[in-house]
C-alpha cells in the first residue's frame, strides 16, 4: 500500500508543479532581460479564465489554450509597455496588474464558475515507458502539458546559453547600455519577452482550469504566480533548476493526501499551508547559502533597472 | 554613461555638424525629464477621478440597472444617508490601519503586502483573549485585545523583517506568502476549536462575548464605531511623529541618501526593522478593529482583502499618513458601493479591478510628473536625470 501511495503522490506532485513550472519559466525569461514582473499572478488567473471560457464557448481545446496564452500575453503586454517604454515603477505596475487580473477574472468569470469543461487536456501515455509497472504510472501517464512543461526549461536553457539571440537577451539583462551599443533593441526585446512571459503564465493558468480540476473558480491560482516568482529566485536564475523548485512545490502540495491516507492526526490546514511555508523556508536557506558563498547564483546585474537611451 | 557635462558637450561638438550660420536658432517646445516626479498628489487625484469615471461608464455593462439607477443606489449606500456614511466609515476603519501598515515601511522603500495576514493573526490573538478571559469587563478586555492584536501583527512581520535585514530576502514575496499561511491558520481555528456549532457551512467562530464588542459613538444621526477615531488618531500621530521626532528625521535622511545617513551614524537596518514592525502592528490592529467593530466573530469575512487594498491606499497617498485617511475613506466608499451592487451582478472582487486600474494610472502619473514642458533653443538637447527606480534587494 505504501509504495502505491508513493507512486501516486509522485504523479500528483508532477501535475501539481506543472502550472508553476510553466509560469516560472516565463518569468525567468522576463527577468533575464532585466524586468521584474510581479504581475504574473494576474496574467495567470486571466489566462485560466480565458482558456476555460474558450473551451466552454467553442468546445475546442486548441481555442481554449490559445485564448489562455493570448490573455496572459495581453495582460503582461500592458505591464511591459508601462514599464519598458514609459518607465513606470515596476512594483507598482506589477501590483496593479495583479489586482486587475484578479478583479476582472472574478467579475467576468461569474457565470462560468463550477461549470464542467466540455474538453480537457487529454492524457497521453508515452509508448513503452508507460508500461513499466509503477514508474510508468507515476511518470509517463500524464496529460500533454505536463511533458511540455518539463521540456520548456530545457528549451529556454538552449535559447539562453547556446544561441546568439540568447547572448543578446542576457546582455540586455546584464548591461542594457552595452547591449544597446551593440545594436540590440533593448526596449523592443524587453517588451517582447514580458509578453512572452505573460503567454507562459497564461498557459500555466490554462493548465489549472483544463488540466487539473476541469472547471473555473475565482482566484483559482491561489498565489501560484507568486510562488513562481519565488521559484525563479530559488533556481538562482538557472532554467534547469526551475524544474527542481517547481516539483518540490508540487510535492509539498501532495503531503496532505499522504497524511490522510496514512491517517496522521495533523490538521489538514497545516498541509494546505505547507507549500507556502516550504517556499519561505527554501528561500531563506538559499539566501543564507548565498551569504556564505557570495557570487553564487547571481541575478542579472540590471534586474529591476529601467533603461532609456540617453540622447 | 555618466560623463561630465563638459565632456559631453565637447563630444557633441565633434560629432554633430554645427548649425548653419544663416538659419536662426529656433525656439521649440520640448519635454524635459527630471530625476524626481513633481505634482505627484495631483496626478494621483486625477488617477482616482479617472478610475471613478471608468466605473460609472463600465458599471452599467455588468449590472442590470441603468447608470442613473446605479448612481442613485450607490449614493444612497455611501454618502447619501447618515446610515451610509456610518457604513463607509466603519469599512474605512481597518482600511486606514492597513494603509498605515503599508505606508510606514514604505517611508524607507520597504513593501508590506502582508497586512491581510497581519490582520488575521492580530485578530486571532484578540479573539483568543476575548474567548479565554471573557470574565473581564469591557473596559479592560478591549484594550487588552487591541494590545494583543498590535503585538500579533508585529510578530507576523518579524520573520520577513529579519529575513530582509539579515539575509536580504525580498520582503514582497515573504510578506505575501505569509498571507496564505495566515488564511489556513484562520480556517483551522474558526472551523475547528472555536467553531460556531450553529453554523453548518462557512468558516465562522462563535460570537465574541458582548464585552468584546467595540461600541459605537453617536454624533447627531451618525453612528460610528470608536475604532474609526482611533485609526484617524494613529494616522495623525504617526504623521506628526515622522515630521517632528528624531526617528522621523533619520528616516527621511536615510531615504534621501543611505550613504550619507550611514556616515552620520544612523543605523539603517535597525530603522528598517522598526518601521516594518510598526507597519505590522498597524496591520494587526486593523484585524482587531474589524473583528470588534463590525464582524464580532473570528471568521473568513474578516480580512476581505483589506490588506491588499491598504497597499493601494498607501501608494496613492504618496507616503503621507494624513492622505492615507482620506484615500481610505474614498476607497471604502468604492467597496461599500460595490458590495451594494452584489445582488445586481457585481462580483465580490470586482472592486479590485478598479483599484488596480487606479494604481496603474497612478504609476503612469508618476511618469508624467517627471516630465516638464520647456521651451528651448534648437541647440539644446534634453537630458535624462539619474534613475532611482531599482529593486533594492532580492
Amino acid at each position: 500500500v505504501t509504495w502505491d501511495l508513493f507512486f501516486l503522490s509522485v504523479a500528483t506532485a508532477l501535475s501539481g508543479g506543472t502550472a508553476v513550472l510553466i509560469a516560472a519559466t516565463g518569468e525567468l525569461l522576463v527577468e533575464k532581460v532585466g524586468i521584474y514582473n510581479i504581475g504574473i499572478e494576474g496574467a495567470m488567473v486571466l489566462g485560466a479564465l480565458a482558456a476555460f471560457v474558450g473551451v466552454v464557448e467553442t468546445g475546442q481545446l486548441t481555442v481554449g489554450l490559445l485564448a489562455g496564452i493570448a490573455a496572459g500575453a495581453a495582460t503582461s503586454l500592458v505591464f511591459g509597455l508601462a514599464v519598458a517604454v514609459l518607465r513606470a515603477d515596476m512594483i507598482v505596475a506589477g501590483l496593479a496588474i495583479t489586482f486587475i487580473g484578479l478583479g476582472v477574472s472574478s467579475q467576468l468569470g461569474q457565470d462560468y464558475a463550477r461549470l464542467r469543461a466540455p474538453a480537457t487536456l487529454p492524457d497521453w501515455d508515452i509508448p513503452v515507458l508507460s508500461k513499466i509497472p509503477h514508474i510508468g504510472e507515476a511518470l509517463f501517464q500524464h496529460n500533454v502539458l505536463v511533458y511540455v512543461a518539463f521540456l520548456l526549461p530545457f528549451g529556454v536553457y538552449f535559447l539562453l546559453n547556446h544561441s546568439s539571440h540568447g547572448l543578446g537577451i542576457r546582455a540586455i539583462g546584464e548591461n542594457p547600455a552595452a547591449a544597446d551599443a551593440l545594436g540590440i533593441g533593448v526596449t523592443r526585446w524587453r517588451v517582447f519577452y514580458v509578453a512572452v512571459g505573460g503567454a507562459f503564465a497564461g498557459l500555466g493558468g490554462a493548465f489549472l482550469t483544463l488540466g487539473t480540476i476541469d472547471t473555473w473558480l475565482p482566484g483559482i491560482t491561489n498565489g501560484q504566480g507568486w510562488i513562481a516568482l519565488a521559484i525563479v529566485i530559488f533556481a538562482g536564475w538557472r532554467p534547469l533548476s526551475l524544474i527542481v523548485g517547481a516539483y518540490l512545490f508540487g510535492a509539498l502540495g501532495t503531503l496532505g493526501n499522504v497524511a490522510q491516507a496514512l491517517g496522521w492526526s495533523v490538521p489538514s490546514e497545516f498541509f494546505s499551508a505547507l507549500p507556502y511555508i516550504g517556499t519561505l523556508g527554501v528561500l531563506t536557506l538559499l539566501a543564507w547559502a548565498r551569504v556564505k558563498r557570495p557570487g553564487w547564483a547571481a541575478w542579472p546585474a540590471a534586474l529591476g533597472q529601467l533603461y532609456a537611451r540617453e540622447r | 554613461l555618466n560623463r561630465p557635462a563638459d565632456d559631453e558637450a565637447a563630444t557633441r561638438a565633434l560629432v554633430e555638424p554645427s548649425p548653419r550660420r544663416h538659419r536662426p536658432r529656433q525656439l521649440r517646445w520640448g519635454l524635459e525629464r527630471n530625476a524626481t516626479a513633481e505634482h505627484v498628489m495631483w496626478y494621483r487625484l486625477v488617477a482616482i477621478c479617472i478610475g471613478l469615471a471608468l466605473a460609472l461608464v463600465l458599471g452599467p455593462l455588468f449590472v442590470d440597472q441603468t447608470s442613473g439607477e446605479i448612481r442613485e443606489h450607490v449614493w444612497q449606500q455611501t454618502f447619501g444617508t447618515s446610515l451610509g456614511i456610518g457604513n463607509v466609515l466603519s469599512v474605512a476603519t481597518p482600511l486606514i490601519l492597513t494603509g498605515l501598515a503599508a505606508c510606514v515601511p514604505y517611508r524607507l522603500g520597504v513593501w508590506n503586502i502582508g497586512a491581510d495576514g497581519q490582520m488575521l493573526v492580530g485578530a486571532w490573538l484578540a479573539a483568543a483573549i476575548a474567548f479565554e478571559m471573557s470574565d473581564l469587563s469591557g473596559t479592560l478586555l478591549i484594550p487588552l485585545m487591541l494590545a494583543a492584536s498590535f503585538i500579533g501583527g508585529a510578530l507576523w512581520i518579524l520573520g520577513p523583517a529579519l529575513a530582509r535585514m539579515l539575509l536580504g530576502i525580498n520582503e514582497i514575496i515573504t510578506t505575501l506568502m505569509l498571507n496564505f499561511v495566515a488564511i489556513y491558520w484562520l480556517i483551522y481555528w474558526a472551523a475547528g476549536p472555536w467553531r460556531d456549532p450553529l453554523v453548518v457551512a462557512g468558516v465562522r467562530s462563535r460570537s465574541l462575548p458582548e464585552d468584546a464588542e467595540i461600541s459605537e459613538v453617536t454624533i447627531g444621526s451618525l453612528q460610528v464605531q470608536w475604532g474609526f477615531f482611533l485609526a484617524v488618531g494613529l494616522a495623525f500621530a504617526l504623521w506628526l511623529f515622522f515630521r517632528h521626532a528624531k526617528l522621523g528625521y533619520e528616516v527621511s535622511m536615510l531615504r534621501e541618501s543611505e550613504r550619507v545617513a550611514r556616515y552620520a551614524g544612523i543605523p539603517a537596518r535597525k530603522r528598517m526593522l522598526q518601521l516594518m514592525l510598526i507597519g505590522g502592528a498597524m496591520g494587526g490592529l486593523a484585524g482587531a478593529v474589524a473583528m470588534g467593530g463590525t464582524i464580532h466573530r473570528y471568521s473568513d469575512a474578516l480580512s476581505n482583502n483589506t490588506g491588499y487594498a491598504g497597499v493601494v491606499v498607501a501608494i496613492l497617498a504618496a507616503g503621507s499618513e494624513l492622505a492615507v485617511v482620506l484615500t481610505a475613506i474614498v476607497f471604502a466608499a468604492l467597496i461599500v458601493g460595490g458590495d451594494g451592487l452584489r445582488t445586481a451582478g457585481i462580483s465580490a472582487d470586482a472592486v479590485f479591478a478598479l483599484l488596480g486600474v487606479i494604481l496603474l494610472l497612478a504609476a503612469l502619473g508618476d511618469v508624467l510628473g517627471r516630465y516638464r514642458l520647456v521651451r528651448r533653443t534648437s541647440g539644446q538637447t534634453p537630458q535624462d536625470g539619474p534613475e532611482s527606480n531599482q529593486v533594492a534587494a532580492k
